[in-house]
């Protein structure tokens, strides 16, 4: 008893010890990740602030570095004003918008859809079928790109927003993933409902498709990254000046060499970074959920 | 009208898709220049007003269509002021000629290549693109694009300057129309020199006037020991490039041939050393062995190598560094000029030529339009391009836009090339420059040597490297025969 008591009392002893280590490490660990954090965030800090200064002070206080070299020495909004009332840059913006957002709704539909039909439903030549489908995904758009003109320029698609993202409707990775999350709902829940006579379509939808929410949330940001940030085919694909989406017009803006635009181009590239940052602050959650639960880490 | 089947057009035996990959695998971008202001002009080969509905410039081919038709043109992107020049161009033709309809597409300039690369290998290509002078033979070898001399009048083609204009002809064909010009010689930060108390480089108005590359060397040596002398780290005697990718090894076309090229002669033996220095590459521009590694090729290396390991330049990319004030000199030209005119200079600054090798070498590129070999309309193509290029509208776009203008009698009229020695300089220089090697392998060229310039720069030996990188164009170009 009296040993008993006296091993009560070194644990008792002992466990401040370890919380310590513990508080250390999550100490050490946190620096090491605001580290890491600021190593990422820094080149968005810096073209932030660049986005305030005069393209005179940019080019400027460019070297040597000093402060004024990162921090604006006289801020101003004039570089906002001239990509928004003389670059035109909102419609830029509008058309990565409309493009972004039909690319992730035409991935979502059909990722999900075919996840479920690759992960639930039985058919020949199913495994092939997948597997011929995850080879595409190693094609680069680069090797593909003068046919996939060639059969969008014969739709008569030129030009137009279908052609930004109709061309990317199928995603071999979207497939995957959504597939992955599919398998790990257990299959008695799709008997059960079988069983009270619900449809392919209804288990789909009532009871697949509420299950997989983080790996749909996952799908819906890798997507709209993809998407948002997409430059060569929208490049090759839009001939139209007022069809253009921003990554392409911000481009633009660097290509004036003797007629300098730094201003304007650090304002647009702020402009078309808050969105990415925005939408993965708030699915982050998801994000990793998601990842985790279809087995992709 | 014209179909462009039934024009005479150039014969090779090398594939669209042969040539294609060659401007693929060029990512060089080109610094294009500067600002002028307008002026009123007189009657000129680029100006023919009450021949046509509409002034046409140098077009003397058959009246336009009256079918409706659509042209489209592809060209770099400009700032906003430079894009309204532009159309009210296309609303000036369209309304003289109503049933022709103008398409215009806008790319980063960077991106041109990719974007003629699939047009063109998908067989549908925008009836204008804008080219560059030092891909011609590209052009010629691929039949890409429609000689313009039997559009265009003599005297218009004549007017543009020599070296722009033999260079953007191959076999007695234009093929391609140089558009604004940037001759390459030397800028000084006038108020550097001033506090160092260092002779600046000579500013004269000929481009045989400056100093030798020896001459050239010294002072930087002098403005740097002075530089650091005075607890200054920061400034440095030469600015680190500004064309291309920047730094060292950033652009072989524009800049670093200049090193090289100087120390060659064009008036030497054939046979000589010397003059497959200045030549770059064989005649039938298939061999490089023996023209880029010559013993005068490494030693204008050697020199080039000299202003890195002697801490005249900065080693690295610097964006800007000589309008930053960070510089006593940079190579430039009339761009740089313009700019500070039109905009305020930042400091005092002179203009000098580019150092003196053997010969006074410089270089001259150009943005150059082309009409693609397969438009349905090629002389209604073609009479856009001479009313885009006519006095009037050139003016107009020089203004905005500030480059030099490429034909001789524009700048005639521009008071200020007559009487500023900076810009007078400039013309001279753009008199006397010469166009790259021509090969129709001179984007693989391109692509091999800036690295191999930039190995030399960081210290790797001149003449070592120059062999390797000699055979692997030799292999590069092969493809082409």
């Amino acid at each position: 008893m009296a040993s008993d008591t006296l091993s009560i009392a070194d644990k008792i002893i002992a466990k401040p010890a370890p919380l310590t280590q513990i508080r250390r490490g999550t100490v050490f660990g946190a620096m090491g990740l605001l580290l890491v954090a600021v190593f990422f965030a820094f080149p968005i800090v810096w073209s932030a602030l660049s986005s305030l200064k005069s393209t005179d002070d940019i080019v400027k206080f460019r070297y040597p570095l000093t402060w004024w070299t990162f921090f604006p020495p006289f801020p101003t909004l004039e570089n906002y004003y001239a990509l928004f009332f003389q670059l035109n840059f909102q419609r830029a913006l509008l058309n990565t918008v409309i493009a972004s957002a039909g690319q992730v709704i035409i991935a979502v539909v059909t990722s999900t859809l075919a996840g479920y039909a690759f992960a639930r439903l039985r058919f020949p030549l199913r495994n092939a079928l997948f597997g011929l489908l995850l080879v595409t995904a190693f094609i680069p758009l680069e090797v593909i790109l003068v046919p996939l003109y060639e059969v969008v320029k014969g739709m008569g698609l030129v030009s137009t927003y279908p052609a930004l993202f109709l061309p990317f409707a199928c995603s071999p990775f979207g497939i995957y993933l959504m597939r992955q999350a599919f398998q790990s709902i257990p299959v008695e829940l799709d008997d059960a409902a079988r069983v009270d006579g619900a449809s392919t379509l209804k288990i789909f939808w009532r009871i697949a498709l509420p299950n997989v929410k983080p790996a749909l949330a996952t799908l819906v940001l890798i997507q709209f990254i993809w998407s948002w940030n997409a430059y060569l085919w929208p490049l090759v694909i839009i001939q139209d000046p007022s069809m253009q989406i921003a990554q392409v017009a911000i481009a633009g803006y660097k290509s004036v060499p003797n007629f300098p635009l730094d201003g304007p181009l650090f304002a647009g590239v702020t402009v078309v970074t808050i969105p990415l940052v925005a939408i993965a602050i708030i699915l982050q959650r998801y994000y990793v959920r998601g990842l985790m639960s279809s087995g992709i880490r | 009208m014209t179909k462009s089947s039934d024009l005479p057009g150039l014969k090779s035996s090398l594939s669209r898709r042969t040539v294609l990959r060659g401007i693929a695998a060029t990512a060089g971008v080109l610094a294009m220049p500067a600002i002028l202001p307008s002026r009123a002009f007189a009657a000129t080969p680029g100006s023919n007003p009450g021949k046509y509905k509409i002034d046409l410039g140098g077009y003397t081919g058959p009246e336009l269509t009256n079918a409706p038709i659509t042209l489209k043109i592809m060209r770099q992107e400009f700032p906003p002021e430079v894009n309204a020049v532009m159309q009210a161009q296309y609303d000036a033709f369209s309304a003289a000629y109503p049933n022709i309809t103008i398409q215009e597409e806008r790319v980063p300039y960077g991106d041109l290549p990719t974007k003629v690369q699939v047009y063109v290998t998908s067989g549908s290509a925008p009836d204008i693109m804008m080219g560059r002078n030092d891909f011609a033979s590209a052009y010629a070898a691929g039949q890409l694009t429609l000689p313009l001399q039997q559009f265009l009048s003599a005297d218009f083609i004549e007017d543009v300057y020599a070296p722009l204009r033999e260079s953007a002809t191959i076999d007695g064909n234009l093929v391609c129309l140089p558009w604004e010009t940037n001759p390459v010689y030397m800028a000084f930060n006038r108020d550097i020199y001033d506090k160092l108390k260092i002779t600046p480089p000579p500013e004269v108005g000929e481009f045989d006037g400056g100093w030798t590359v020896e001459q050239y060397m010294q002072n930087f040596d002098d403005v740097t020991k002075a530089l650091r002398a005075s607890g200054d780290t920061q400034t440095f005697a030469l600015a680190a490039s500004g064309y291309g990718n920047g730094g060292p090894g950033s652009n072989y076309t524009q800049l670093e041939s200049i090193w090289v090229r100087m120390m060659g002669d064009p008036k030497a033996a054939k046979d000589s050393s010397v003059y497959n220095t200045f030549m770059g590459v064989s005649e039938d521009g298939f061999t490089a062995s023996g023209y880029v590694n010559t013993p005068e090729a490494a030693a204008g290396l050697a020199n080039y190598q000299t202003v890195f390991k002697s801490g005249y330049t900065p080693t690295g990319v610097v964006p800007d560094q000589f309008r930053g004030g960070a510089a006593a000199v940079t190579f430039s030209g009339t761009g740089t000029v313009k700019r500070f005119l039109k905009t305020g200079q930042p400091f005092n600054f002179g203009m000098s030529p580019a150092p003196k090798g053997t010969i006074a070498y410089t270089t001259t590129v150009a943005d150059s339009p082309t009409i693609y070999s397969g438009t349905p309309y090629p002389a209604e193509t073609a009479a856009l391009l001479a009313f885009i290029c006519n006095d009037a509208n050139r003016f107009a776009f020089h203004d905005a836009w500030g480059s030099m203008p490429v034909r001789k009698t524009l700048v005639d009229a521009l008071p200020e090339y007559a009487s500023d020695q900076r810009l007078v300089l400039g013309t001279n220089v753009a008199d006397n420059a010469f166009g790259p090697p021509k090969s129709v392998g001179w984007f693989d060229y391109f692509s091999a040597i800036n690295p191999a310039v930039k190995d030399i720069a960081l210290g790797t030996d001149p003449q070592t490297r120059l062999n390797d990188v000699a055979t692997q164009i030799d292999g590069l170009l092969a493809k082409y025969k």
